[in-house]
Formats: structure tokens, sequence, C-alpha cells
């Protein structure tokens, strides 16, 4: 379906600047009350999550379920409080039930789950697997013929380690599914260290492309950089855009930091108040 | 009824397809899924007439997986179609966590099971699928023991909500029910009556456990009941206890490892409802090799002859 593309205007970018540090307050007290998390995966992914959610995406507000809505895939699930946060700006989620992320009895798990809030599109948690279910959306939607919908996917820079991606990308680009458009927090940090040093996945766009899809790069953490990539592709293809960002993005000593992949002991209320005060 | 006479053989794989086709006459929202293996699952047929609804991934199991799930999101009902082997091992956690996790309605219909796979080797031969998918939350685990329950098995499939696995041997079956019987989810089903013993067996094993009833009869001067355990999840425990009540002792036989199996599961049954001897019929601790199901039920001790042998042991 050809769209008119959503304008960006400055101060669209502004509000979208203020959701974002909003967003990063939000997920640092969740993590921190929490007692274990993902800093650094979800600060680096904040501004590609804000602008789908406040801007990109057709969505519904009052209606999560519209079925012509566009879908957002987490594949990497443990983004999931920065999903969170972003819902409770759009009134889908209580500012209070943020801090139930990983504790009993919550609706915020861990990792996204499916049907246990309305508007999580599929499961993810177990790395890989996002990819595969838009590529099952996007057939079914040419099936039954609905064009509307396009079908975001967050891809970590890890996860495409993960030889599903790899399935996934030759049979969307094998069905050329246009309505796919996956974006890859390529922040260079997994676990375990440094990316290039634990399986180095580059050339990273070469690889893409001669799987037919089509590649942009952006700067994940620049709201006009990444409408820029969305709106210059070109052909009918599957399309994955490349997003560069700082693992740990906004606190000093986060950043590019790879002891604050997981919070854990050290992410006391003392680390917590100086990480907000840089906000 | 004596099973010295030649019985009509169905291949279950071509009974499934049929009936699915037939569904899918009346439900466009059925889909079938493959991954190169549409001779094998003998899904081609459907592939033929629903061109539109036939979507091939390669040999990618694990996308195959995950991309039911997406599609089910959508309100279609896909038919996953496979080498058993490769959804229960290779595809396990995208099983788990994409469908089961989640309770999607995705179906899978699994062929080449156990020493009946025969000439394709260990690598295909499943089994540890009882094992696995019953200790797996939200899933139906469903094995057909011939044409009348898999035709029934299909049609509850497109129409009951959630993820359920149909195991479709290789072999071809003689049928085993009447063909006014009514299968029930949970419910087992008294294939014969009989005293003392009651074989409790699956799939291919329970014509086997019939033709060992007859040798018993001849042998010991009874006829020992045989009871066919279609559904391998959620069972109705006081079905099958009254199904049982009057006999001494229980023998389990499947093609497939007794450890968690349908011998596993027997005995969960009885060790908490009504202790009570149980011999298990089965894999032990093995894999199997190349060579025709006669041949590898002889050579594992899985056979008719064992039945009767082991039936012997315990009287």
């Amino acid at each position: 379906m050809n769209r008119i593309p959503k304008l960006l205007s400055q101060s669209l970018i502004d509000n979208l600047v203020n959701y974002s540090k909003e967003v990063r307050k939000d997920i640092l007290k969740m993590i921190q009350n929490a007692g274990s998390g993902n800093p650094g995966s979800a600060l680096s992914c904040v501004e590609v999550l804000v602008w789908l959610l406040h801007h990109e995406m057709h969505i519904k507000i009052n209606d999560p379920r519209w079925n012509l809505r566009d879908r957002l895939i987490l594949s990497k699930g443990h983004a999931a409080p920065v999903f969170y946060a972003i819902c409770s700006q759009l009134d889908w989620l209580k500012k209070s039930e943020l801090l139930g992320f990983r504790r009993f009895n919550t609706k915020l798990q861990t990792h996204p789950e499916y049907n246990t809030l309305p508007f999580i599109d599929y499961t993810s948690g177990s790395l890989g697997q996002g990819l595969s279910a838009a590529v099952g959306m996007g057939l079914a939607a040419n099936y039954l013929k609905i064009t509307e919908p396009r079908f975001f996917v967050l891809l970590g820079d890890g996860e495409i380690q993960e030889g599903q991606i790899w399935e996934a990308a030759m049979s969307a680009g094998s069905y050329n599914l246009s309505n796919i458009i996956t974006i890859l927090d390529y922040n260079k940090f997994q676990q375990d260290g440094k990316t290039e040093s634990i399986m180095n996945i580059e050339p990273l766009t070469d690889k893409w492309i001669s799987f037919n899809w089509e590649v942009k790069e952006a700067d994940g953490h620049s709201f006009q950089s990444l409408w820029n990539a969305l709106n210059s592709f070109e052909t009918s293809k599957p399309k994955l855009i490349v997003a560069n960002t700082i693992k740990g993005k906004g606190i000093s000593f986060m950043e590019n930091n790879n002891d604050w992949h997981v919070g854990g002991k050290k992410f006391t209320e003392q680390v917590l108040d100086k990480a907000l005060s840089e906000l | 009824m004596s099973y010295e006479v030649i019985l009509e053989l169905f291949n279950l794989r071509q009974v499934y397809v049929d009936e699915l086709i037939e569904l899918a006459k009346q439900n466009s929202r059925i889909v079938c899924l493959d991954s190169d293996s549409k001779e094998a699952t003998m899904v081609d047929k459907f592939a033929r007439l629903f061109k539109d609804r036939s979507f091939s991934f390669g040999i990618a199991e694990q996308n195959m997986v995950s991309i039911a799930g997406g599609m089910s999101t959508f309100g279609l009902i896909p038919f996953v179609n496979s080498y058993g082997m490769f959804i229960a091992m290779r595809a396990l956690d995208q099983v788990r966590n994409s469908i089961a996790y989640p309770n999607l309605n995705v179906k899978f219909v699994l062929s080449h099971h156990g020493l009946d796979s025969g000439p394709d080797g260990v690598t295909h031969q499943l089994t540890e699928d009882i094992s696995i998918f019953r200790s797996i939350p939200n899933i139906k685990l469903l094995q057909p023991v011939d044409s009348i329950e898999m035709k029934q098995m299909v049609k509850f499939a497109a129409n009951t909500e959630g993820p359920i696995i149909i195991k479709a041997g290789k072999s071809p079956v003689p049928n085993l029910h009447s063909l006014d019987y009514e299968w029930k989810y949970g419910c087992p089903s008294l294939i014969e009556d009989g005293e003392k013993v009651a074989i409790i067996a699956i799939g291919p094993m329970v014509y086997r456990s019939m033709k060992a009833r007859e040798t018993v009869k001849e042998k010991f001067g009874f006829y020992p009941k045989v009871i066919n355990l279609s559904s391998l999840t959620d069972i109705q425990v006081s079905n099958l206890l009254e199904l049982t009540e009057d006999v001494r002792f229980i023998v389990t036989v499947e093609d497939h490892s007794i450890y968690g199996g349908l011998g596993g599961l027997v005995s969960e049954i009885f060790s908490e409802n009504r202790p009570l001897k149980i011999i298990r019929i089965g894999l032990k601790g093995t894999f199997g090799e190349c060579g025709s199901p006669d041949e590898l039920y002889q050579k594992y001790n899985m056979n008719e002859k064992t039945i009767v042998s082991t039936i012997e042991q315990n009287l």
C-alpha cells in the first residue's frame, strides 16, 4: 500500500525527545526496582520505539486490537521495559503499574507475553523468532488481502547470530514481503562483550542485501535520521534499517559499558539517583 | 474377529490430507505449511488444490513454526506438516515459546514415528515426542490408531482453539473401530474386552496387541483387554480406571521410549490412583537402526511375541 509519509516537524521531534527522556527515567526505575534487567540494551532502543509508537505506527490508542493496525514485534524481547514505559505514556498502562516489572502477579513479564496485554502482537524472549512471526503475519495479510498493516520488527544485533533470523530473512526475501520493516538495534554489544569479538556479524548490509532485502542505515538516536531512512526505501523488497545506537545511551557511566548489560546488585538506589540526575 | 484375515489398510497421512481438503473447502482460514516435505507428508494433494493456501519454507522448520504462529494471530488456522523429528527436536523451542506459551491456534501433523519409520533410520525415527510434548502446557497430543480416529481428530483440530499435535504414522494400518465410533478427546477406547490383563497401546502397536490377544487366548485360555489411548494429554482418568477395574496387571505397548512415553504416562496415572503392576514394552534406553518395522520390533522386543511372553511371565 502506498502511504503518504507522516511528516516529522521540529515540534514533533521536540515532543519525541521529551517522551524519550521520560521513558529513560521509567526504565531505569523499573529495572532498579526489579533488582535485575537489561538497562544497557533498553537504553539503546528508546528513540526507535518512541518514534514507532508515538509517531510512525498506524495504531488506535483507544482500540489496541484494531485489525488494520501496524504490528510491532519486539523480537529483542529484553527491551520490554521500553515498551511498557511507552505504554504508560499512551495510557495503555497506569504509571503505577510499571514498578511491577519482573514482579510476581503483574502483567509486566520480563519479556513481552502475547495476550497478557492486548497490544503485544507476539510473545518474545527466546531470541531469533520474531522475524519469522512477522513473515507469518505478512503472508497471512497477503492471503486475506489486507494491505494496510506494516510489520515492524525490532532485532538486537547479537540476536542475528541466531540461525532462524536468516531462515526468516530468506523467506521474507523469497516471498517479497514488502510490508516488513525491520530495525536492527546496532549497539555493537551483547551479553558477553563486543559483538565483533563474540561473533562478527559484519558485513551486515551486504548480508541482508544478498537475502533480497533493501537496507538503509540511520542514527538510531535521531528521529529525523530514522524517519529519513524509512522514507527513502525505493523497492518493494522487505526493509531493514540498521540503526546505529549506543548501548546505555543517555547515562554517561552506562554508555558503551557492557557492565550495564545487566543491572543487578550494583544498581543501587544511589546509582539510580545518579543516573536520573543526568536526564 | 480373526486378525489373520487380510484387512484393508489405510495410510493415515493420506486420510488426514483428504479430510483436511474437505474441511478447507468449507473453511477458507485453513492453510497448509511444509518444509520441503510435501510428498513425505502427502500434503502435495492439498497444494495442488489450494495453491494460495499452501506455503513452503524450504528445509527450515524453526522458521516455519514461528511463521505459523504469526499467521494464527491473523485468524488463520495453519496446519504445519513435517517429519515429526524436526518439529519435536529441532523446532522445540519454537513450539514451546512461539506457540504453546501464547496458546496460538496452530496445528501440527507429524509423520515418521518410532521404529515404524524403519529404513529411514535413527535420525528419522522419533521416539521421544510423547515425553516431550505432554509436558508442555496447552498442547493437545493425539495419536490416531486408525482412519476412523484420524478423520475425527483432523476435524477436532480444525475446530478447537489452541495448539494440537497429531501423530500420523508411516505404515498403513487397518481400521480397528467401527464406522459409527465417536472419538472423544481424552477418552481411551476399548478395542476388545477381556479379563485378567489389560494391554494399553497406541498407534501401530494396538493392532499388534490385538494379534497378541489371540495368541494369549490360544495358549492360556483367556482374552486380555486391549485399550487404545489415542489422546496422550488430558486423559479422562476415571474412564481409564473403570476400563481396567478388574485386571491383575497392565502391559503398555508403544513404538516410543518407555521413559516418559505411554508407559510412563500410564504408570503415573495408576501410581496416583490405584497402584497396580505395570509392565512397559517399548524402547528402553536405546536407539533403533535401519530395517523393516517387523525386523526392528523383533530385535527390540516390541512385537507380538514379546507381548505374549510378558503376559505369560506375569500371570
